[in-house]
């Protein structure tokens, strides 16, 4: 009988082991937010989670952020590659102070669909601090207090099916030698210096788009 | 900069290639089958704004400008 309790107390003492390793914080390819979501949950296809910063934070590099429904997701800041996906829904970040979205990462970022409000008060829709190459598509920026994109950093940038608007600087600044910008049927209006700027050595090729009413 | 079928509609300054006062760029901007209309200033250019040669764009009268346009980009 002892030598099945040691063989018991093995078995438990594995078991106990397993058992850390199973609850150890996963870290999805894919995750979901949603606005009946709760960023206790684990962000999986079953358990949304409610805010983008709960998303990314259990996101493995490279992986996906769905919406899964309509609503706001609140600012966050990217430090990983990763692909944002609102498709078929209205998502939007409201930010009435500091930055949409602030993407700080040398890997690429994708983001589909999303709406970004600043309100008048927000900074920037979109900051890039550092970037391998970002995508933009189909996103709606407007009304913050500087930029909708604001990009000083080096790499690639292209924009596609946009509307940027009503910024109080520009809807867009390229503002660094080492940065390659396309911009691809997007609409800029009402922005207060200018639709587009390149700046400091960026270059910039703007396609089948406009720019109207800027001051 | 570059354009390409671009709308440029109802601004203060339609195209503008000033540098931003920076000592190692100075600015320029290529165009090529654009609309700009109903600006202000058409242009600004204290750098290069040039358009295509041949090309399509349209700049349609009643606005002002700042300098000159540069010689148009011939097709290579």
């Amino acid at each position: 009988m002892q030598g099945h309790g040691f063989a018991t107390n093995v078995i438990c003492g594995a078991a106990i082991v397993l058992a850390f390793t199973v609850t150890a914080p996963a870290q999805n390819n894919r995750s979901f937010v949603a606005t009946t979501g709760n960023d206790a949950n684990n962000c999986s296809a079953s358990a949304y989670c409610r805010t983008f910063a709960a998303a990314l934070a259990v996101t493995n590099p490279g992986g996906e952020i769905v919406e899964v429904n309509s609503g706001g997701y609140g600012p966050a800041t990217i430090t990983q590659p990763v692909v944002i996906t609102a498709v078929g829904v209205d998502a939007s970040i409201t930010a009435t102070s500091g930055n949409g979205l602030t993407i700080n990462t040398a890997g690429n970022v994708t983001i589909t669909g999303l709406n970004l409000h600043g309100g008048g008060t927000g900074s920037v829709g979109v900051e890039v601090q550092a970037v391998g190459f970002l995508r933009l598509y189909s996103m709606q920026i407007e009304n913050f207090v500087n930029y909708g994109v604001d990009f000083p950093a080096g790499g690639n940038l292209a924009i596609y099916d946009s509307k940027i608007n009503d910024c109080g600087g520009a809807g867009l600044n390229v503002r660094n030698a080492a940065a390659k910008a396309y911009v691809h049927n997007t609409a800029f209006d009402n922005d207060n210096i200018a639709g587009a700027l390149a700046n400091d050595g960026g270059m910039l090729a703007i396609a089948d788009s406009s720019r109207a009413l800027q001051s | 900069m570059a354009l390409y079928s671009d709308a440029v509609l109802f601004n203060t300054t339609g195209m503008d290639a000033d540098g931003n006062g920076v000592p190692t760029f100075s600015g320029q901007l290529s165009f090529a089958d654009c609309l700009v209309s109903n600006s202000t200033n058409s242009y600004v250019n204290a750098g290069t704004v040039a358009g295509s040669n041949p090309g399509t764009t349209l700049i349609t009268p009643g606005q002002s400008s700042g300098g000159l346009l540069s010689p148009a980009i011939g097709l290579q």
